[in-house]
């Protein structure tokens, strides 16, 4: 083998990014599965710590407060999810029939469909936080304006995480919309044709034909965002610090709680451990549910 | 062409699309403009002299200037290390068949799988051993985590475009791979080279989590200079407004330019729209 057949080798290309993601992921990773076994609160230094076993584990899963979190990460993520990809596909429905009708002005809505997703989320989080507002905000002004009861929004336990929810489908709604846009216009036009002249209704065609050919894209859609809103804490961080009481503190919030704000880096390590496995289950699930026919 | 009834219904609910996605952004650059007295006001001032109080206070009473240098730092550094790393291996993924490419870009993907403030809890100690708190190097080099597999994909995603031909007339001519990947994928790839580093741009600036905990007085970034404004002692929305106003505007122009590809970038490149 000479020089250039070994600097040809194919693997020679992945070693970049191999290399930097086996540095950036597998010594945090053992020192994450190190600091599930010791005790340590941030004053010690971390070689100095008394190795307590599966105390950690057994305090995360022995308090309330792990299970409330992830109720709330699971209320969060579902409704969130059910939302964005209903009401994403709906828009994205209304939008390709206006490009078969060709109506004029879909390229500009598609254009204005792009800013919220690049907008900072803490920004997104400014923006709510201050139209929230329980006393001079716009939202209680329209309220107001129609007659109808003005509401405390994110200072009440049951509407701050509705309330977070509804910026997240405000930032992310967008990304279906232009992704399911982009995939029903790739779609091939014959048997929408052929169904057409057998006289199949709407929601005959929508089931039968451009669901099949439309669900390997909703399923990327499904673990992408699913990943996202486990690792959500942004906006909250900046609408309601988790609160009011608990209310809003889902999972990644939790471990910021519990890791940097009680300094049990500890525990933190091994809610980490959780919300990892769930993201890596989940991903793999949907995966093969997108496989699998 | 006839216009149906359901042709209108459509613009209608269009028409409130565009008021839904725009009202917020509208109503915060609004605020940004606003005397600082009307701010509270009930009802809400919507008409009124515009002034730039708020943006000059931002930016001469307050550390946005020296927040923004510092995201602006750590965004570019980031996305030439991060640009320079995924596209060789952009390049082998979409030329070569590799034995178990399925398990490959899984691991790739799943470096962006752990919450970022989880992902801080292991850092805190590797970032004390390099000193490396309230170091730019630090978030440049973080940053890799979450940026790296949405570039490699959408790097990939345009390589695939360019012709393999093209690679195997070089080929022939006896180039060598990378002579190859240099001197005909490179000029070829770099509009798409150029929209995955302005998406790249774009993510690192907006990030949150990382910065905040481990960035510091002098380098801390402008999204964590945000957070500031929301004190127990109540809130400025004018200052509060101009701030988020100008840490979106630039990211809306980028994303404007790049609007046709800004859908790979967050598919990962499986949708080329």
């Amino acid at each position: 083998m000479n020089w250039k057949q070994l600097a040809d080798n194919p693997w020679l290309f992945l070693i970049p990014v191999i290399a930097t993601l086996a540095v950036g992921t597998i010594p945090p990773t053992v020192l994450l599965a190190y600091e599930t076994l010791v005790s340590w609160t941030l004053n010690r230094p971390w070689t100095q710590l008394p190795f307590v076993g599966l105390k950690n584990y057994v305090d995360v899963f022995s308090s309330q407060f792990t299970y409330l979190a992830l109720a709330t990460s699971g209320i969060f993520v579902l409704s969130s999810l059910a939302i964005e990809l209903t009401l994403g596909l709906g828009v994205a429905l209304l939008f390709h029939r206006m490009t078969q009708r060709r109506l004029p002005g879909v390229g500009i809505l598609r254009t204005i469909f792009i800013l919220p997703m690049v907008v900072a989320p803490v920004v997104v989080g400014l923006f709510w936080r201050i139209m929230y507002h329980p006393t001079s905000g716009v939202i209680n002004y329209f309220l107001f304006s129609l007659g109808l009861p003005t509401q405390p929004f994110l200072g009440s336990t049951i509407e701050a995480l509705p309330c977070i929810i509804l910026a997240e489908v405000w930032e992310w709604t967008p990304l279906v919309v232009l992704t399911m846009v982009t995939g029903l216009s790739l779609l091939p036009q014959e048997p929408f044709e052929a169904a057409e002249i057998d006289g199949a209704s709407s929601w005959v065609k929508f089931r039968e034909l451009t669901y099949p050919l439309v669900r390997p894209l909703l399923f990327a859609l499904l673990i992408i965002r699913t990943i996202d809103l486990l690792k959500w804490m942004d906006t909250i961080y900046i609408m309601t610090g988790g609160g009011p009481g608990t209310a809003t503190e889902t999972l990644a919030y939790h471990i910021y709680n519990v890791a940097f704000r009680a300094f049990h880096l500890d525990q933190g390590g091994v809610l980490t451990v959780i919300a990892l496995v769930i993201a890596v289950v989940l991903a793999n699930l949907f995966n093969k549910m997108m496989m699998r026919r | 062409m006839r216009i149906f009834r359901s042709d209108i219904v459509s613009y209608l609910v269009a028409i409130l699309l565009i008021v839904w996605v725009v009202f917020p952004l509208y109503y915060i650059v609004m605020l940004s403009l606003q005397p600082s007295r009307l701010a509270f006001s009930w009802p809400p001032a919507w008409l009124f002299v515009p002034t730039l109080d708020n943006y000059i206070s931002v930016l001469l009473k307050s550390n946005f200037i020296l927040q923004f240098r510092s995201s602006i730092t750590v965004a570019t550094g980031n996305t030439l290390l991060s640009l320079a790393i995924a596209i060789p291996s952009a390049y082998g993924l979409s030329r070569f068949p590799y034995r178990g490419k399925e398990n490959i870009s899984f691991w790739i993907m799943s470096a962006r799988m752990a919450p970022p403030i989880g992902l801080a809890v292991p850092f805190v100690i590797l970032v004390r051993m390099f000193n490396g708190f309230d170091n730019p190097l630090t978030l440049i080099a973080l940053y890799l985590l979450p940026n790296l597999p949405i570039v490699v994909w959408m790097m990939k995603s345009f390589i695939d475009d360019i012709s393999v031909d093209l690679d195997n007339a070089a080929l022939v001519d006896g180039c060598s791979r990378w002579g190859a990947l240099r001197s005909i994928c490179l000029p070829l790839a770099l509009p798409g080279i150029l929209v995955t580093s302005l998406f790249n741009f774009i993510m690192s600036i907006n990030e949150f989590v990382l910065a905040f905990v481990f960035m510091g007085r002098d380098w801390s970034t402008a999204t964590v200079g945000l957070t500031g404004y929301i004190t127990p002692q109540g809130e400025l929305w004018g200052p509060m407004a101009a701030t988020g106003t100008l840490i979106m505007l630039p990211v809306l122009v980028f994303a404007l330019i790049v609007r046709k590809h800004l859908v790979r970038g967050f598919l990962f490149g499986t949708v080329k729209g």
